[in-house]
């Protein structure tokens, strides 16, 4: 039998509206450094760009009084009044369908998308892997592309310099390291784009969905180096459509549709409902 | 609604576009190192190319204007119009590639929290290294023909000019980077529109038409002519500077700033969106 997610389910995962101050708020009060994300009722509107303002022929059409049959969307709503805490250790799992907002909240941490409405507070330094084939210069070699991206994360040369074979040693792609990244099969992009984002210990590592474009063996060095960089005091958070990979990786899940907080905790209590979701046991409120 | 990321000092307005700039002084210099590697990799003659092209248009205007229109001196007019070519390749390029200068660089900024303003100066920046070289191009050519201009303190204007070409054009990279993604017509506008200011700028005209009564108006309305002037007076005719031009160069390079700080202002990371 189907089930239901009421709307006192969507209350309580919204830590932001019970007015009191918040575990990282407290931790942010202690001490500024410690490594911590907060929203407030975030929102976010993903402006749909030229693409609103239509064709010259329907401009043009416009000024003799022609009427379009739908109306222009000039945005979507990607994320809508989301309120949580993230804290220190945590390895968060963000789950939902295409177009749920998985992406646009990463990019939202990342500080690459400004919001509309609400706070954001990050703390600490942040490492993202977020596209695949992204932020490369593809007739640079993968050695001088660990520079570009490198000093793109904010790092100097020298820290660079310091751990350039180590980076190199973790991608593992032989030669390649020093052919133009046009010659790299996706997974070898895959491969660098990782061990430079997670060799220099980010405070929060933001991965979308490209993890696991890696071979098996890749994918088994990359868990490990995950675990390490969350034992280093960090936060992961990362956005997939991979369910065994957050039951493996993740202790806590965020279980997003249509930019909305579904669910929110612990991985053994919200997969399976999500699970239940996609075979279509669940509805949600909004579409029953 | 606000973003705080305490790794990073939030600083106001301009004064973190400055910080941001030293900050990310690194990524400056390696993406001004990629661009001209990746300009020429793979070319026979590499920078070369940066002395070769011009040269090889004024060769082209020169036979064709001494044939044609029966003009004084090849030589003399091959250097003109290098010269001339020299600064219009690096403005007109500086628009033209600066239009997709944040479009190029939406791996970077789709990937991190990076100010765009090292997008923005990127294209400018390495334009003036391929100038500098196109520079020697011009001293080679000009030995060549020996028309070298006078040794004097008016040389030192040509290393201050680059610094001024350089002020007046990143304000211009800066506009036309948020432009272009905002206006996806902008590319087809602006394409006509560097057609004629190249043919209203004295590149491969005599400067005297422009004493015409008829055309006096464009040595304030063409930001290329007082370019072109501060660069052939000390360069090519052992000048120093004229009053006007210093003055016409500074209100454009004024309003310039003014427009692109209130288009960056106004536009925020929203920008961000469009690419």
């Amino acid at each position: 039998m189907a089930g239901q997610l009421r709307a006192e389910d969507l209350r309580i995962v919204s830590s932001g509206e019970t007015g009191e101050p918040s575990e990282s708020r407290e931790i942010l009060r202690r001490d500024p450094q410690s490594c911590a994300i907060e929203l407030e009722n975030v929102t976010l509107r993903y402006p749909i760009g030229p693409f609103a303002s239509g064709s010259l022929k329907s401009s043009l059409m416009r000024v003799f009084g022609h009427r379009e049959d739908t109306p222009v969307v000039e945005y979507v709503d990607a994320l809508r009044n989301l309120s949580l805490t993230v804290n220190l250790g945590e390895r968060v799992g963000i789950l939902g369908r295409n177009g749920s907002g998985k992406s646009t909240l990463l990019r939202m941490l990342a500080g690459i998308y400004p919001v509309n409405q609400g706070k954001v507070r990050v703390v600490g330094q942040i490492g993202t892997l977020l596209e695949l084939g992204l932020g490369f210069e593809t007739e640079s070699t993968g050695r001088e592309n660990i520079y570009y991206r490198g000093i793109a994360m904010g790092h100097s040369p020298a820290r660079l310099r310091e751990v350039e074979q180590e980076i190199v040693d973790f991608a593992d792609i032989g030669e390649f390291i020093d052919l133009p990244m046009r010659t790299y099969s996706a997974g070898m992009g895959v491969r660098l784009g990782f061990a430079i984002s997670t060799q220099l210990s980010p405070d929060v590592l933001l991965i979308d969905e490209i993890f696991g474009a890696g071979d098996a063996t890749f994918q088994e060095r990359a868990l490990k180096r995950i675990m390490e960089v969350v034992h280093h005091a960090g936060i992961v958070m990362l956005a997939t459509h991979d369910l065994s990979l957050v039951e493996r990786l993740c202790t806590r899940v965020i279980w997003l549709d249509g930019g909305q907080l579904i669910r929110d905790g612990a991985t053994a209590a919200v997969m399976p409902q999500f699970k239940a979701f996609l075979r279509g046991e669940l509805t949600l409120e909004s579409e029953a | 609604m606000s973003y705080t990321n305490y790794s990073t000092r939030s600083l106001p307005f301009p004064v973190r576009y400055v910080v941001d700039l030293v900050r990310y002084r690194h990524l400056a210099w390696n993406l001004v190192g990629s661009d001209l590697r990746s300009r020429f990799r793979r070319s026979h003659l590499g920078i070369l190319w940066a002395v070769l092209q011009p040269l090889g248009f004024s060769l082209i205007i020169a036979v064709v204007w001494s044939q044609v229109f029966k003009a004084a001196s090849f030589m003399t007019f091959t250097v003109y119009v290098y010269s001339g070519m020299l600064v219009w390749d690096y403005f007109s390029q500086c628009i033209s590639i600066g239009l997709d200068s944040l479009m190029s660089s939406r791996g970077y900024l789709k990937q991190a929290r990076i100010p765009f303003l090292i997008f923005q100066v990127r294209v400018p920046l390495s334009g003036l290294v391929v100038m500098a070289c196109g520079l020697i191009g011009l001293v080679v050519l000009m030995a060549v023909v020996g028309q070298l201009p006078p040794l004097g303190p008016h040389l030192l204007l040509v290393p201050l000019f680059m610094g001024m070409l350089l002020l007046l054009v990143v304000p211009l990279s800066i506009i036309f980077s948020i432009i272009g993604p905002s206006f996806r017509d902008a590319r087809y506008i602006i394409a006509l529109a560097l057609q004629a200011v190249f043919f209203l700028s004295p590149v491969m005209l005599d400067r005297a038409v422009l004493h015409n009564p008829s055309l006096s108006m464009l040595q304030y309305l063409n930001p290329v002519i007082p370019l072109l002037d501060l660069f052939r007076d000390p360069m090519l005719h052992g000048l120093f500077w004229s009053r006007q031009d210093v003055i016409v160069w500074a209100c454009w390079t004024g309003g310039l700033w003014a427009i692109a700080m209130w288009t960056m202002v106004r536009t925020g990371r929203k920008i961000i969106f469009a690419l």
